[in-house]
């Protein structure tokens, strides 16, 4: 007999505007003492006090446009990049807007839905909220969602470093979580994303994502970490989430910070990008393009 | 450069082996590079979505 794995159902008493609504209010007064993040700062955020992200109550974008370069699958996707981030990472593509919540324009949520409406109605088939990391502007995130059509179909691209609080707040928000396993291990986290506790705090999420959304994961190959966070992330996540959809993306850029790093200035080789897909295949992953 | 909010922007990094990665690909961009390299079988499915592999670039 065969057995058919049930689909993920989503129960909403209100429709995903309504509900996105009354969680951004939530999400707003939480800015006080904001934990949404694993960093757990602690700080009012709405007094003016600033985290690790140095990020204040209002959040600003700096990228938003119609790409084609994300999975295939979500492609193409209106893609809305908010400033600044949680993690420090020496690599970041994006460092000088991801590092700093300031760049960048105000995020006027009502100019932008109207502005992923259009890009809808003119053949995208997605809205992906990226960053930097959206999930520490929260509020702003959410704020957005309320403004969106309810049958759109909504990515959150993130680093997988939020808390459980903000989870419960994006509970049933967002159709796809696409979600970065970035380092195999936390002492090449603590390295190149100034970040301690890594690994557990991605798994945890990751997991949650899993049983509450659609879940895409991406690893980044770095030069030289092939064996040392490739490996372990594969492993894992055979073991953890068998069928999980995985992205590994190969075209890793030198940029920002990585010249910090003697392996991170230069791209990946071939070689590298061999011996990845080899221990992709050695461990059964579901590979998407 | 100050760049506007309603700009498209793509980055390029041309490799000196002529592999070329991108950054915030969008559908113009693609179709350019479609033109300038029509066999690349990676840059296809990104100038009409849904066909085929993807394109070597990064977005951490
Ligand atoms: S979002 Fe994270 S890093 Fe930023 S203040 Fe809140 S807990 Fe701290």
């Amino acid at each position: 007999m065969s057995c058919v794995a049930p689909e993920k159902i989503s129960v909403r008493a209100q429709s995903r505007p309504a509900l996105a609504r009354e969680r951004a209010r939530v999400a707003r007064e939480l800015l006080a003492d904001c934990r949404f993040c694993a960093h757990d700062c602690g700080v009012n955020r709405l007094a003016g006090e600033t985290g690790l992200c140095h990020a204040t109550a209002d959040a600003r974008f700096f990228l938003a446009q119609t790409e084609v370069s994300d999975e295939l699958e979500l492609i193409p996707t209106f893609a809305v990049a908010l400033s600044g981030c949680d993690l420090r990472c020496d690599f970041c593509i994006t460092g000088a807007s991801s590092w700093n919540p300031r760049a960048g324009l105000g995020f006027d949520v009502a100019t932008m839905a109207k502005r992923a409406e259009a890009a809808l109605n003119q053949g995208a088939t997605t809205i992906m909220l990226l960053g930097g990391e959206p999930t520490i502007h929260l509020p702003a995130a959410l704020e957005f969602v309320s403004r969106l059509p309810d049958s759109a179909k909504l990515i959150w691209k993130t680093n997988a470093h939020g808390s459980t609080q903000a989870r419960e707040l994006l509970d049933g928000m967002f159709d796809v979580w696409l979600a970065d396993f970035k380092f195999g291990n936390d002492v090449c986290a603590q390295r190149l994303a100034k970040v301690s506790d890594y690994v557990r705090v991605v798994q945890e999420n990751l997991l949650w994502a899993n049983d509450h959304s659609e879940l895409i994961v991406r690893h980044l190959l770095m030069p030289g970490h092939v064996e040392c966070c490739w490996r372990p992330v594969a492993e894992w996540l055979a073991e953890n989430l068998p069928e999980v959809k995985v992205n590994l993306r190969s075209g890793f850029w030198p940029a920002w910070k990585a010249a910090r790093h003697a392996e991170l200035r230069q791209t990946v080789s071939d070689l590298e990008t061999r011996r990845a897909g080899e221990i992709a295949g050695e461990f059964g992953l579901n590979l998407i393009p | 450069m100050k760049k506007r909010a309603n700009e498209l922007n793509t980055e390029l990094l041309i490799l000196p082996d002529g592999r070329i990665l991108v950054q915030n690909l969008t559908q113009p961009m693609a179709e350019i590079l479609r033109q300038l390299n029509p066999h690349d079988k990676q840059i296809a499915p990104r100038v009409s979505p849904r066909q085929a592999s993807p394109l070597t670039h990064q977005k951490s």
